[in-house]
């Protein structure tokens, strides 16, 4: 009995000294500093009509894999998605890669995350409707803040809907006609 | 009497055993729970304002929108709390001025950096932009770099979109006092 109570208090110092050990070495690596990008937008995206009109795709698609993510102090994270339904543009292929603002960097040895109007990254094997401007080498870049709505189980139908409808009513904001413009 | 006492002693000793024994799986649970948790620190200081002021200067570039830049600077700063100042040798910057070229639907951005924070014109839309529409997004970021947030108010700085407008009216005025005044 003296050996199995002096074996579990030995035991539990060792935990206690193994744990104190990773709580002090670990704990600082997995403190993120979270740095905030706040922009003006060309239109009010709250209303989809203007978002809807703004994106050159919108798509209701499942994020498949994280690709990768860009170097330099503003990280675009990109994605695979699988596209399951289209609402505005044409896709040529089934699998897409999306590009967003935002990601991690190492500043100064601390862990930094970038979020741009507080949009976290997307998670994987989510669903979500995507409203993207496609760039001039084709990339497709998620309008931030508002270029990726969370769909939940079951809400897809509600949700192309809402969207579908969006784009029959859909707002071309006139900076996205005059930008537009000067390129042709 | 002896007797009694070490027997005081023994039954002292085993208490303290147990509560080692117990204290000690406690503050291992407790050490091995805390590993698990990596925690997301925000930074509360969602601004470019250091010890009063905002020291500008061309860290991360120049912009060549330098009208709407300094608008906007002399707008916000002759609302006096805040001093916006160029930086000097003698100063730290706080905020550089730059631009991007990037169609992603935004006329430009605040960003909150580790060093100095930056404010960026998007050339996509500011080249099609009149300088009232370029002030206003200007005056906007700014506004940002001040902490101040989205608005819906038809008469604010801070709400979105394509908007020509030069100066601050009383919405903003009471919005930055509200958060820098005395």
């Amino acid at each position: 009995m003296f050996i199995i109570r002096r074996s579990l208090v030995s035991i539990a110092i060792m935990i206690l000294i193994v744990g104190c050990y990773y709580y002090f070495t670990r704990n600082e690596e997995q403190t993120v500093q979270v740095m905030e990008s706040h922009g003006d937008p060309i239109a009010d995206f709250s209303d989809k009509r203007n978002l809807v009109g703004t994106a050159d795709l919108v798509f209701l698609g499942k994020v498949n894999a994280f690709v990768g993510q860009s170097n330099g102090s503003k990280p675009i994270s990109t994605f695979y998605v699988e596209v399951v339904s289209s609402i505005k543009g044409t896709l040529a292929d089934k699998i897409v890669q999306v590009q967003q603002y935002g990601g991690y960097t190492n500043e100064s040895g601390k862990k930094v995350f970038h979020i741009y109007e507080d949009d976290p990254l997307l998670q994987i094997q989510q669903m979500y409707v995507f409203s993207a401007i496609q760039q001039k080498d084709g990339s497709l870049l998620l309008i931030p803040g508002y270029g990726s709505e969370l769909v939940t189980d079951g809400k897809e139908n509600g949700k192309l809907t809402e969207y579908r409808n969006a784009f029959n009513a859909q707002i071309i904001p006139e900076l996205k006609r005059r930008s537009h413009a000067r390129i042709e | 009497m002896l007797i009694l006492n070490g027997r005081k002693i023994q039954k002292c000793w085993l208490i303290m055993r147990k509560s080692v024994l117990a204290l000690s799986v406690t503050l291992a649970l407790i050490a091995n729970t805390s590993i698990a948790y990596a925690t997301l620190k925000s930074d509360s200081s969602s601004h470019s304002v250091d010890s009063g002021e905002i020291r500008w200067g061309t860290y991360h570039g120049s912009t060549q929108y330098t009208s709407a830049r300094d608008n906007a600077i002399s707008e916000w700063d002759a609302l006096g709390h805040i001093n916006i100042a160029g930086d000097t040798v003698f100063t730290i910057e706080d905020l550089s001025f730059d631009d991007y070229n990037m169609a992603d639907g935004y006329l430009g951005w605040w960003h909150k950096n580790t060093g100095a924070d930056e404010i960026e014109f998007n050339e996509v839309y500011f080249n099609v932009m009149s300088d009232g529409e370029r002030n206003k997004t200007a005056l906007h970021e700014m506004g940002h770099a001040l902490n101040l947030a989205h608005t819906t108010n038809q008469f604010s700085v801070m709400r979105e979109g394509q908007i020509s407008q030069s100066v601050l009216y009383q919405y903003d005025i009471n919005d930055y006092n509200a958060r820098w005044g005395d």
